[in-house]
């Protein structure tokens, strides 16, 4: 399929006015990538994303890579167990680093670049013995939501494109793990002037094939206040072999966690936040329900949890933290568009959460 | 190989900068500093070196910290190495798992663990944001290889003490018990 390549370059676009000298300090603009190998379930998460401006910002750069249990010592590991490797670190933002048009972000241990519809990522981290290096394409029907609308004390505006043919290589210690356009992978994008601890939201990525081989994306987003106790308007996009079917807006859409019964210290990065908040516990969702529905078509999804990490994200201006629980695990979907009913098992989904 | 007193007086050229950093930068840290260290003397340890800290105030009430090598024989008050200080940067492992599995070891008064814990918790809370510490962190990290070993490969999930709270372990009678302030 075409994308459309201006839809795509507004999502691309670098949004931090990076030229003006009064750019305030709270701008945030942040990549994201997650890749999911179906046969493996081996998953990664990469998020790379630029605080306030050059010179007086910074750029951190955070990286979880889900294995089977056992896979970075065995050939052979427990597909039914899941161990997460992983590192967030905040680095100077240097006005050198940085060119943006064409976007081409270059470090010691980074090199990132997007230009035309090529997507490059080059990532090393030495001292936790993990790289990867990927290229690729986006192929999914991009849309990009250029809000302006209050977020927390600013505004953020976002862009989704689920489906990026990508190849490469992950190294985890001595292992090697290929990736090929067998994999899925999805890329987002968030910008806009906030102060984390004022803001959250929920959102997942939801990718399986039904009986007949199509495959179906799901994906979601809700925005709250850090406390829950503003909760805005959900949105689920329905891609179907990666075109964009439907969009389900508003009172259509109902997620309900369900809870763990008890407190878990789940893991934490970055690592200094692993110590600051040592010994805070908190209840682990087991499993999210989504359910959707129109005049014509409805959907029924349902996410059991496998993994569940936590981010815990400082304000340099305010001294406060946003709280991000990052989950996933397998998903099932049942769907009924264009007066047929199809059902999807051993998906996958990746879920973040701010609590 | 470097030469072990090159190594030492780097060692206390970071830490004099590390005060210096919290003195102009975070009036809390620097304060916490204060309390824990003010007409103290103590002894560090890190990789085998050993060092003497002795902290006092100017007339100006300026807070000077002196730095120089340990005598054989003096108590040490803290100790560890850098490859758990590197783990616990990294979220390899939590301060809490390094001091339940003796990667740490400190030693003082309750009031001044206290103190030393704080600051500690503030460093590494303000250690990503600030300009300045993160320059000394990245330093330390990538120049600092006294011990030599990398860093093992481990998952997330093995961070934190598996005996979760540090404080279930503390008896009841000892958290009931009155503190003098």
């Amino acid at each position: 399929m075409t994308v459309d390549r201006q839809i795509l370059y507004l999502l691309e676009e670098f949004k931090i006015p990076i030229v003006d000298p009064h750019c305030p300090e709270d701008w945030k603009d942040w990549y994201h990538y997650i890749l999911y190998d179906p046969v493996s379930n081996i998953r990664l998460l990469y998020n790379l994303c630029f605080n306030g401006r050059p010179g007086t910002g910074y750029v951190t750069d955070t990286f979880f890579l889900t294995v089977p249990k056992g896979f970075v010592r065995h050939r052979l590991s427990d597909l039914s167990e899941m161990e997460t490797y992983g590192f967030a670190r905040n680095m100077d933002w240097n006005k050198e680093n940085l060119v943006v048009q064409p976007l081409r972000f270059e470090t010691d241990d980074i090199l990132f670049s997007i230009c035309d519809d090529n997507t490059r990522l080059s990532v090393a981290n030495p001292q936790s013995h993990t790289s990867f290096n990927l290229q690729g394409q986006p192929f999914a029907t991009p849309i990009y939501v250029p809000e302006l609308a209050p977020y927390g004390n600013g505004f953020i505006g976002w862009g989704v494109v689920p489906g990026f043919k990508m190849r490469g290589k992950i190294r985890l210690g001595l292992r090697l793990i290929e990736v090929d356009e067998s994999w899925f992978c999805y890329h987002d994008r968030n910008f806009g002037r906030f102060n984390w601890g004022n803001i959250g939201w929920s959102w997942f990525v939801l990718n399986a094939k039904d009986k007949e081989g199509r495959v179906w994306t799901y994906v979601f987003h809700r925005g709250n206040d850090n406390a829950f106790n503003k909760i805005g308007s959900p949105i689920l996009f329905v891609y179907c072999e990666h075109k964009m079917k439907k969009v389900f807006l508003g009172e259509g859409v109902d997620i309900q966690f369900v809870w763990s019964k008890k407190e878990e210290m789940p893991p934490v990065l970055p690592g200094a936040m692993a110590s600051v908040f040592g010994d805070r516990s908190i209840l682990a969702p087991v499993s999210v329900s989504v359910k959707a529905a129109d005049e014509t078509d409805y959907v029924a999804l349902k996410m059991i949890v496998q993994t569940h990490t936590e981010m815990i994200v400082p304000d340099s201006e305010k001294k406060q933290y946003t709280f991000i629980k990052e989950l996933s695990g397998h998903a099932n979907a049942i769907q009924f568009f264009d007066q047929r009913k199809s059902a999807c098992k051993n998906g996958f989904f990746y879920a973040e959460h701010v609590h | 190989m470097p030469k072990k007193q090159d190594q030492r007086d780097k060692l206390i050229g970071m830490i004099h900068r590390m005060v210096e950093i919290l003195r102009y930068d975070n009036t809390y840290a620097f304060d916490l500093l204060k309390n824990a260290t003010l007409n103290k003397r103590a002894v560090i340890e890190l990789d085998g070196y050993r060092l003497s800290l002795k902290s006092s105030q100017k007339r100006q009430g300026e807070l000077v910290v002196d730095i120089k090598k340990a005598r054989a024989g003096d108590e040490i008050s803290f100790s560890t190495d850098s490859l758990t200080l590197k783990q616990i940067m990294a979220g390899a492992i939590t301060l809490d798992y390094a001091v339940v599995m003796n990667k740490l070891y400190v030693k003082a008064p309750f009031y001044d663990l206290l103190n030393i814990y704080r600051l500690t918790i503030t460093l590494l809370a303000e250690g990503p944001l600030n300009k300045h510490l993160r320059k000394l962190w990245r330093e330390f990290e990538l120049d600092w290889r006294e011990n030599g070993a990398p860093r093992p490969i481990m998952p997330l999930e093995q961070q934190k003490p598996a005996n979760a709270y540090l404080l279930e372990k503390i008896p009841e009678t000892v958290l009931l018990s009155k503190t003098p302030f």
